[in-house]
């Protein structure tokens, strides 16, 4: 590990360490933010949505008029006049139950990138996701997650309690985790985010929480102080949701759709916001995936509809697009349980206004298979290539470790 | 499927909330409302974001500087240390007798420790998720024999299973920690065929479903690379050949007598098939896997290099047979009790691997190299470290959120909480019964920090604190007993300037200290 730990880190260990008892307020923050951005000048924000378990990309978007992929699924194939057509294509539609992602397609504000993986793809759901996660299909000891060294080198707000969020989660997603860890607002799908014992408390438990020894010393340290500063920060936030987030017909908001409330409350109260995180699933349908996964896409169908439509009113829609991803698609073949085993290439949904929508990249044979499985057509790095170039505006190559052929998803 | 669940929040919450009172700073505590829980599926999405290639632990050691000044060499603190990992913490008294016996007779006697179980007033109660947890957690908290829970929970948390697929009607999940109580010290073969054996694991992971000639490879994946060998020891050919090996098993009904019995028929209407199931469960009926041979691939398979008609036991065997399934499981049994950077250090990692594998993968015997750090029998006549006791040791791991809770308990004397600690750990990232996903909880303690869950563990230290003060014994001496006495200056002077018993309280509950084992 200290082979591994450079001067550079350690004087950012201290920079961090150091920042951390003088984290800036909120409130001073959002007249600095545009300004103190490192490398990368904008107000735009990323909300990535982890499509957890490994989404059916086949299903998702469904070959209309090739014949293999109903002898590959005579079960789980989405019949031809379910599958719902799109504006400029007669080869694909979309899953049924992504009625309201098919409108904002045909009205361009979604994109839907065919056969995304990687070269030699692993069918553990545990070291795709590190794929994933890190964007390094070598999976080297010690890679960071792709997010964190975006944050940490191109992003100086990163330290703000609220510049990278994981909503609905109780851990650091990998794809912010990093060796130099940056500051994650990690705020679950339950419980009230605020201390009982009010500010007496708050200020005991902060004052308890410094220079602590040991080896979790600095990450309990740092996780106080973004959990302080994110507690202070949305107990003042104005905001209230101008659309509905409970889905026709139920009682009461998913946690899929509270977590893009919350999403939508963090983006338009607090300007530092830079990356938010979210994820749904399980997507791994072994079994029964004709209706485990139908109902797992209406959920998104419905939140991420909803999500846009409420920043739309808020005027901030023009700044966020979100991005969905998955470890991996699934076999080509079904198998005797109603569903698929692990596969390779999967399917990327990006949403938002400055989405350029439309279908990207090339589907994948149905017949040309690596051992029964999909073989990838566009590389899921060149999506990140688009999205921190030409989205978030930052420096793709040196956060990939090279440079991958862009996609035009954006406007 | 994501299923919505609502708790009420317990008895003395409801009180907080009725009463709007103040603490004794003055500070109105928050109102509750019904709370909407985390909820996770069977794969849940939550941490599945989880990174396991970047222990968080091991980076931000990196970066400390300061290490805790050690206590382990005094009795006192050495027995404090074990009690921690073996048990789910301890009062006065307790610790007491501990630090009284000799450290390698204290060790014997935890390893003795017979499992009990706990009561089931019925049988709906072992069948809910929502009923049995709590009883769970109840009888951790109670029982005199902690380290078979504790064992139970570790199995628990690594060979994983969940009530999202189990159905409704059953007591799978029940059954199951039933079984790893009763096998999780025995050894590694009977543990791992009763797991697979295992209705609530049949259904989790699909074999129920698997069939000859379309098998479904959900188990024989997880098997090599979550629960036994880890990833690079096996090829995607053995998985599939595993799989094979794996179809045709599925769940059959057996009477208290152990007999097999015709699966009980549905109906006539699902609330009257409860009560037929219930009441079989109430006769001691059980439920777990047999061969179905028609279902069965029969056929030859190349698993790990071997040809054969193999079958579940037989792919378990060649398991056992690679040197890497004793270093996985050892590996993962060190990270849980020793801390991951005692699992980091290979050479110590393969010497504990070895012994366990001479043993015949004894557990008992793992357990003891780990808690005596490798100092057993290896170089007689010669005295050696004690790994466990050294100064890496010390406070190298978080405390689990059921660890967290039960041990506020046991410190405060304050049992009432332990009726809402079901919601409570759920806050806090962990929900019992019910893991994220199938590699379970055990990724290092990085994992169990978050905003949100560090806030909910502060809301429970202040929840004990205010609610439990009639009974609380002195926080002073609870500096000494469960903090060992070492303290950073910070949390000494927070300590210090607290102007109530309850603030006290909080302050040792909340600390960094407490949090660590």
């Amino acid at each position: 590990m200290s082979s591994t730990f450079t001067r550079r880190d350690f004087l950012r260990s201290g920079l961090i360490a150091g920042s951390a008892g003088i984290i800036v307020p909120t409130v001073l923050a959002k007249g600095v933010m545009a300004a103190t951005n490192d490398q990368v000048h904008n107000d735009r924000v990323l909300v990535i949505l982890q499509m957890g378990g490994g989404n059916d990309g086949l299903n998702t978007l469904v070959p209309l008029t090739d014949p293999a992929y109903r002898s590959l699924r005579p079960t789980v194939a989405i019949p031809a006049s379910q599958a719902l057509t799109l504006q400029g294509t007669s080869s694909v539609g979309l899953h049924p139950a992504l009625t309201r992602t098919r409108s904002a397609f045909n009205s361009g504000n979604v994109a839907v990138v065919q056969g995304v993986g990687y070269p030699n793809p692993n069918y553990s759901h545990f070291q795709s996701m590190a794929v994933w996660q890190t964007a390094d299909p070598a999976l080297r000891a010690g890679d960071d997650g792709w997010l964190a060294t975006f944050l940490n080198a191109q992003i100086t707000g990163a330290n703000q309690p609220l510049c990278t969020c994981a909503l609905g989660e109780d851990s650091i997603p990998g794809e912010m985790r990093a060796r130099q860890q940056p500051p994650v607002s990690v705020i679950g799908s339950g419980g009230d985010f605020r201390y009982w014992g009010g500010a007496s408390q708050e200020n005991t438990a902060l004052s308890m929480y410094t220079n602590t020894p040991g080896p979790f010393g600095l990450m309990l340290d740092s996780t106080l102080r973004t959990l302080n500063g994110s507690v202070d920060a949305l107990a003042t936030a104005s905001y209230a949701p101008s659309v509905s987030y409970t889905a026709p017909g139920a009682t009461a908001p998913t946690d899929l759709a509270t977590s893009f409330q919350l999403a939508a409350k963090i983006i338009v109260t607090e300007p530092a916001t830079k990356i938010i995180h979210l994820s749904c699933g399980s997507f791994d349908t072994h079994q029964n995936q004709l209706t485990d996964q139908a109902a797992l896409l209406a959920d998104l169908d419905f939140a991420v509809s909803a999500f846009l439509a409420d920043l739309t009113a808020h005027a901030q829609d023009s700044r966020v697009a979100v991005m969905t991803w998955s470890e991996f698609g699934r076999r080509a073949g079904e198998n005797a349980s109603g569903g698929t085993d692990h596969g390779s290439a999967g399917t990327v949904l990006l949403f938002g206004t400055p989405v350029r929508g439309g279908l990207a990249g090339a589907p994948c044979s149905l017949t040309d298979l690596d051992n029964d499985n999909l073989k990838h057509t566009t590389d899921f790095r060149s999506v990140y290539q688009s999205v921190i170039g030409d989205w978030l505006g930052g420096d793709a190559t040196s956060v990939l470790g090279g440079t991958w052929p862009a996609l035009s998803l954006f406007r | 499927v994501a299923h919505r669940r609502y708790v009420t929040a317990g008895r003395h919450l409801r009180k907080i909330a009725a009463d709007a009172r103040r603490d004794d700073v003055g500070v109105p505590l928050s109102r509750f409302t019904r709370r909407r829980l985390l909820a996770t599926t069977g794969m849940g999405a939550g941490a599945l974001a989880l990174a396991p290639l970047l222990p968080l632990s091991r980076r931000v050691a990196a970066a400390t500087p300061t290490p805790w000044p050690s206590p382990l060499h005094t009795p006192r603190a050495a027995a404090a240390h074990l009690l921690r990992r073996t048990s789910f913490g301890y009062n006065s008294a307790t610790l007491d007798a501990a630090a009284a016996m000799p450290y390698r007779d204290l060790v014997e006697s935890i390893l003795a420790q017979a499992p009990q179980s706990p009561t089931f007033p019925d049988a709906d109660t072992q069948c809910s998720r929502w009923k049995a947890a709590p009883v769970w957690i109840r009888h951790m908290a109670t029982t005199a024999s902690p380290f078979p829970e504790r064992m139970a929970l570790f199995w628990h948390g690594h060979l994983t299973s969940s009530s999202e697929k189990c159905p409704f009607e059953f007591n799978y999940m029940t059954l199951q920690i039933e079984m790893f109580r009763r096998f999780g010290l025995s050894d590694l073969r009977t543990l791992l065929v009763n797991f697979a054996y295992s209705a609530a694991l049949m259904e989790w992971l699909d074999l129920q479903e698997s069939t000859a000639g379309a098998p479904n490879e959900n188990f024989a994946r997880e098997l090599m690379e979550l629960f036994t060998l880890g990833p690079g020891n096996y090829t995607e050919g053995d998985v599939r050949e595993a799989a094979r090996a794996l179809t045709g098993y599925r769940i059959q009904a057996y009477d208290a007598g152990g007999t097999p019995q015709p699966w009980p028929r549905w109906g006539p209407t699902q609330d009257q098939y409860v009560q037929t199931i219930h009441g079989l469960i109430s006769q001691g009926w059980t439920w777990r896997g047999a061969l179905v041979s028609g279902k069965h691939d029969s056929t030859s398979k190349t698993f790990l290099g071997r040809t054969g008609n193999w079958g579940l036991e037989g792919i378990i065997d060649i398991i056992l047979a690679q040197p890497a399934c004793a270093t996985f499981v050892a590996s993962k049994a060190i990270a849980h009790f020793m801390g991951v950077q005692v699992a980091a250090d290979s050479s110590f990692v393969a010497e504990v691997a070895s012994r366990f594998r001479q043993s015949g993968y004894d557990i008992k015997t793992l357990m003891r190299c780990i808690f005596r750090g490798g100092d057993t029998a290896a170089h007689p006549g010669v005295p050696v470290v004690n790994r466990f006791l050294t100064a890496p040791c010390y406070r190298g791991l978080l405390r689990t959120p059921i660890e967290y809770v039960i041990a506020a308990t046991k410190a405060t004397g304050w049992t009432t909480i332990l009726d809402d600690c079901d919601w409570y750990t759920q806050m806090q990232g962990m929900m019992l019964l019910t893991p994220p996903n199938v590699s379970g909880w055990w990724h290092g303690d990085g994992y169990w920090v978050g905003s949100s869950t560090w806030l909910s563990r502060l809301n429970f230290a202040s929840a004990v604190a205010w609610d439990g003060r009639a009974s609380n014994p002195s926080p002073t001496t609870a500096v000494a007993d469960q903090l060992d006495g070492v303290l950073s200056s910070a949390t000494q002077s927070a300590l210090g300037a607290q102007t109530s018993s309850s603030g006290r309280w909080y302050a040792l509950l909340g600390s960094p200290e407490f949090q660590m084992s």
